[in-house]
């Protein structure tokens, strides 16, 4: 299984570091943490979304509607935002944060779902973007992918993404002493339209 | 056997020797160095032959190898373990950061056209890249990238690429490398100057960092925010590169070499002057600004119509994973890479078990 799981891991990693590489970005300004950029806050936030919708980018996901229930709030309209899970206490802190606990109806926020900010949705992941001590005052940055729909894509070559290619013993030898376990793919991520994905980079507040 | 892999190669030293860098896809679990030259000239204590293996690691924590070395007389060959300058292996997309420098952060940055670094430690060369941080009375250009443009190893460096006349001279901060570009081509840089080209309705546009843009691709500018002034009426706009590197003029970044620039056919001469930044007229957001996001470059994709006229390939804004993993070996008398113009053949081998 870790196979599997690492093929797709590099696809996600080669994805990640062409959006790195290439989407235009916004430095976080809102925050007090003296440096460039700054925390997450939601100004910030409402400056991507502002760029994104002036850029005309669809939303990938709907609106949740609210619902009577202690502790809720209805979720807008939203924009992924692809980013590290170190940047989950940061988001706690933002004004504005619905956990996604308090959604309406939890079960339609994604597994690696942390919560929503005014039109975006975070998903976080271990591997998300950061550039190592690349702040003004040599802080990691972390980047956030804000996508529209159909931003970006990847393009499978030879018709297929990361295939599992398992070879029992018997295909080694005479003696069937070795089995081999690899992954393979032929894959190009390519920024589709540049107006529709802004990386926000922020670092830790 | 299976999964064994075995590579071979050859290459001539430069004049002036460097390291060189081989990029070897498959990897490598141990290698042979042969100076080709030096054995042939029966030179005295020099490295005929080195080699190294997974797990050579010296005291220090590096990797290194084993060179034979010819004696002083050049009548035997004897084995030493390299101390450095040997083998290190490469990740292009995953590594170490380097540590920042100098140590105690007396760095001194001097608020001229073109900028020079004042740092008796520096040992960088002409074309590498280094990111500023901390500095005391120019934050404008802490976390920017910047090619080296001039340098004088033990005593100073140049940033050809930006004017940073009228700032404030910084006498603390850091600086450190950046070994290796972004991990895919074409990449976004950092524009420090727009003027106006040579060429009525064309501006030119200066960046950081080295820029490998083509003439016939599509870039869009992005100047976000109120820092930019009357350029602010660039952001978001779509441009195509009709020429690069156009000579210099005036107050435009002197980079003392190859202009690094791309003209586009946008007109920006109805924009006024480029250098109207903060006290004195600077011609980059003056350190009141800070924190703010800087001005980019950022590739698109590709004009064909520009292209064809050009005589340039259609494709060459083509998205590409410029990563690689490899070997740097090192060069001098006893390196692996050679003196200048040595001849070295190599051998490597990605090994069944290890």
């Amino acid at each position: 299984m870790a196979k599997v799981t690492e093929g797709r891991q590099t696809e996600d990693q080669l994805t990640r570091d062409m959006l790195a590489s290439t989407a235009s970005f916004i430095n976080c300004t809102g925050g007090v943490n003296g440096d460039s950029p700054t925390e997450l806050t939601r100004s910030d936030v409402d400056d991507v979304v502002r760029a994104l919708l002036g850029n005309n980018a669809y939303t990938i996901l709907d609106n949740i509607e609210g619902d009577d229930k202690f502790g809720t709030a209805p979720v807008r309209d939203a924009y992924f935002a692809l980013c590290h899970t170190d940047l989950t206490k940061d988001m706690d802190n933002v004004n504005g944060f619905i956990q996604k606990n308090q959604y309406p109806s939890p079960m339609d926020a994604l597994r690696s779902e942390w919560g929503a900010i005014g039109n975006l949705r975070f998903l976080v992941s271990s591997i998300g973007s950061k550039s190592i001590t690349s702040s003004a005052l040599a802080a990691n940055v972390y980047n956030i992918f804000c996508c529209g729909m159909e931003a970006y894509a990847c393009i499978e070559q030879d018709g297929y993404s990361a295939s599992f290619i398992y070879r029992p013993p018997i295909y080694d030898g005479p003696l069937a002493l070795n089995a081999s376990v690899g992954y393979k793919f032929a894959e190009v991520p390519r920024i589709t339209n540049d107006l529709w994905i802004m990386n926000l980079r922020c670092t830790l507040a | 056997m299976d999964n064994t892999i075995i590579q071979q190669g050859r290459f001539v030293q430069t004049n002036p020797a460097a390291a060189v860098t081989l990029q070897l896809r498959s990897d490598l679990d141990w290698m042979t160095v042969y100076n080709y030259t030096q054995i042939a000239a029966n030179a005295a204590a020099t490295g005929y032959k080195f080699y190294w293996q997974r797990g050579m690691v010296n005291a220090a924590g590096n990797t290194t190898g084993i060179e034979y070395r010819s004696n002083a007389g050049a009548t035997a060959v004897d084995m030493t373990a390299l101390a450095a300058g040997g083998f290190t292996l490469i990740n292009s997309v995953e590594y170490a950061t380097p540590a920042r420098r100098p140590a105690g952060g007396a760095l001194a940055v001097t608020n001229a056209n073109p900028p020079v670094i004042t740092d008796a430690a520096s040992d960088l060369a002409v074309g590498e890249v280094v990111k500023f941080t901390s500095l005391n009375a120019q934050p404008q250009i802490n976390g920017l990238d910047f090619t080296v443009t001039a340098s004088t190893p033990g005593a100073n460096f140049t940033i050809g690429n930006i004017n940073l006349v009228n700032s404030v001279a910084s006498a603390t901060g850091f600086w450190r490398r950046v070994p290796f570009n972004p991990a895919y081509y074409p990449v976004r840089r950092y524009i420090t100057f727009i003027s106006s080209s040579a060429t009525a309705g064309r501006a030119k546009v200066y960046m950081s960092v080295t820029h490998q843009f083509t003439v016939g691709q599509k870039v869009r500018l992005q100047l976000p925010g109120s820092v930019w002034g009357a350029y602010t009426q660039l952001n978001n706009v779509e441009c195509t590169i009709v020429a690069v590197n156009e000579a210099r003029a005036g107050t435009e970044p002197n980079n003392g070499g190859v202009d690094n620039n791309i003209v586009v056919d946008v007109d920006v001469s109805g924009l006024g002057a480029w250098g109207v930044f903060g006290a004195g007229n600077q011609s980059y957001p003056a350190a009141t600004t800070y924190p703010f996001t800087p001005a980019q470059v950022v590739p698109v994709g590709e004009n064909t119509a520009q292209a064809i006229i050009s005589g340039v390939d259609i494709l060459d804004d083509s998205t590409i994973n410029t990563g690689y993993i490899g070997v740097l070996l090192g060069a001098g008398a006893n390196g692996p890479a050679g003196q200048a113009n040595d001849v070295i053949y190599w051998v490597a081998g990605k090994s069944f078990s290890v």
